[in-house]
């Protein structure tokens, strides 16, 4: 039987580190795309995923469950990449991966892609990488927690510290400076209602 | 942002949106903005660019986090997780200024050359280049060119060394090889076999250790591997779901677009 995260976690402030490593396979990933997307670059997302589980586990005996575990994770991500940004000044870095081994790219296609619709894929992903870098940070963290991690409206206000309505302005706002700067890139966006 | 002159929701409009279009809004306002939208084609054309927008951002997948976590996922690195401090970043090598990367260089260099003990001479015979502590032994006597010194004097010279070397090997020669005791035999081959005996456990402690290291690997490798394995079936899982959602999100469209052609 799977346990629960707060199960889980009660077991690590008793001190059982198997329970802790259980949390980091179950959040490496989520944590980790957060970081990548939110910075940009795989090394830097891969060292704020690792010092967000260290702190995690140091800060563990001061984790009262008031969130969830998961918002809690979250939270400290998103600090390490504010830390991050302000040590580097600058904004997101956008990373140009290079597609032009022809053996990975036909890898990476989907059993029923063809190369061509892989390739539009890829830079369509590669677009909505560099206009994502151009939101403001708040716009940013809002459209990532909502579209990328589930968050409720409530639990992204209670995980940034902003009220409920703000949260769904600058979603609004974000989507709006996404659809604009799709367009600029000559990404066409498909509208699905006429 | 411009709110359409005649959409209802005014400064909600924003907020009414996003409910709509992230599912959070209750049944009753949902199908009241739903008729909304048959009403309102800004907020309708809106409503279509979003979801465009949301299948574009569905795509962006970041790169497999592969070994993001190698300090500290495996199980056996629980208790060195209380205490060890965050993994030292290799790359701060690669972001080293030039003049840093030149001196360390030259550093390397140099305690390569002191460990080495480089010696570098030049003599009439040419240049010579030597390496290691070992000093070579100083030459006894100076060696001359032999075309210089006459047959007759190196020989006599030799003859003499030859004499003065069997006298001092007859001086140090032992008149005979003491007999050794045969318990001293005894007690030397107890000891070798101590020896043996000793060196047998250490190898068999050492390939013990080597076994336990190689199966802590394969155990290591096993779970990184289940764990990609699940988190593979966990991204289909969501894949299916989004596809599912989706799916009923055109459903419902379509069911307004009959509602309204009705």
């Amino acid at each position: 039987m799977t346990s629960t995260d707060e199960e889980l976690v009660a077991r690590s402030i008793r001190g059982d580190t198997d329970s802790f490593n259980e949390l980091i396979l179950r959040w490496e990933r989520p944590i980790y795309a957060l970081a990548y997307r939110t910075i940009g670059r795989e090394e830097d997302a891969r060292d704020v995923c690792q010092e967000t589980f260290l702190r995690a586990f140091r800060a563990l005996p001061g984790f009262r469950g008031q969130a969830k575990f998961s918002s809690w994770l979250y939270r400290i991500t998103l600090n390490l990449c504010r830390d991050w940004a302000r040590r580097e000044r600058r904004a997101p870095f956008v990373q140009v991966p290079d597609d032009s081994d022809p053996i990975e790219l036909a890898a990476a296609a989907e059993p029923s892609e063809s190369i061509e619709d892989l390739v539009a894929r890829k830079d369509l992903t590669r677009i909505v990488e560099r206009v994502m870098a151009r939101l403001p940070e708040e716009q940013r963290t809002a459209i990532l927690l909502k579209e990328y991690h589930g968050l409720t409206f409530q639990e992204i206000a209670d995980l940034v510290g902003c009220p409920l309505s703000t949260v769904k302005t600058r979603l609004y706002q974000g989507l709006t400076v996404l659809r604009r700067e799709l367009a600029k890139e000559g990404a066409g966006v498909p509208q699905d209602w006429p | 942002m411009t709110i359409p002159a005649k959409c209802i929701y005014g400064d909600d409009r924003d907020r009414a949106m996003v409910d709509y279009l992230y599912g959070e809004s209750d049944p009753g306002e949902r199908s009241r903005f739903e008729e909304h939208l048959l009403q309102c084609p800004p907020c309708r054309a809106d409503v279509g660019s979003f979801r465009g927008v949301r299948q574009a951002l569905a795509g962006w997948a970041p790169p497999e986090p592969m070994r993001a976590l190698e300090h500290v996922t495996p199980a056996a690195a629980g208790p060195r997780l209380a205490t060890a401090p965050p993994p030292v970043s290799t790359r701060g090598v690669a972001t080293l200024p030039g003049w840093a990367k030149a001196a360390a260089a030259v550093l390397c260099v140099g305690i390569g050359v002191g460990a080495a003990n480089l010696q570098v001479s030049y003599s009439p015979d040419g240049l010579s280049v030597r390496t290691g502590w070992m000093t070579p032994p100083a030459p006894a006597v100076p060696i001359n060119p032999v075309a210089a010194t006459a047959p007759e004097a190196w020989r006599a010279e030799l003859t003499a060394l030859e004499r003065s070397l069997r006298a001092d090997m007859a001086s140090v020669r032992p008149a005979a090889p003491p007999s050794v005791p045969a318990a001293n035999d005894e007690a030397l081959l107890r000891q070798v076999r101590a020896l043996i005996a000793r060196s047998e456990q250490r190898q068999q402690s050492e390939l013990a250790l080597r076994m336990g290291d190689l199966l802590n690997d394969v155990q290591t490798q096993r779970r990184a591997d289940l764990s990609r394995i699940e988190r593979t079936i966990g991204v289909v899982q969501s894949n299916t779901g989004m596809e599912v959602m989706r799916q009923r999100e055109m459903l419902n469209s379509l069911a307004v677009r009959v509602s309204s052609q009705r």
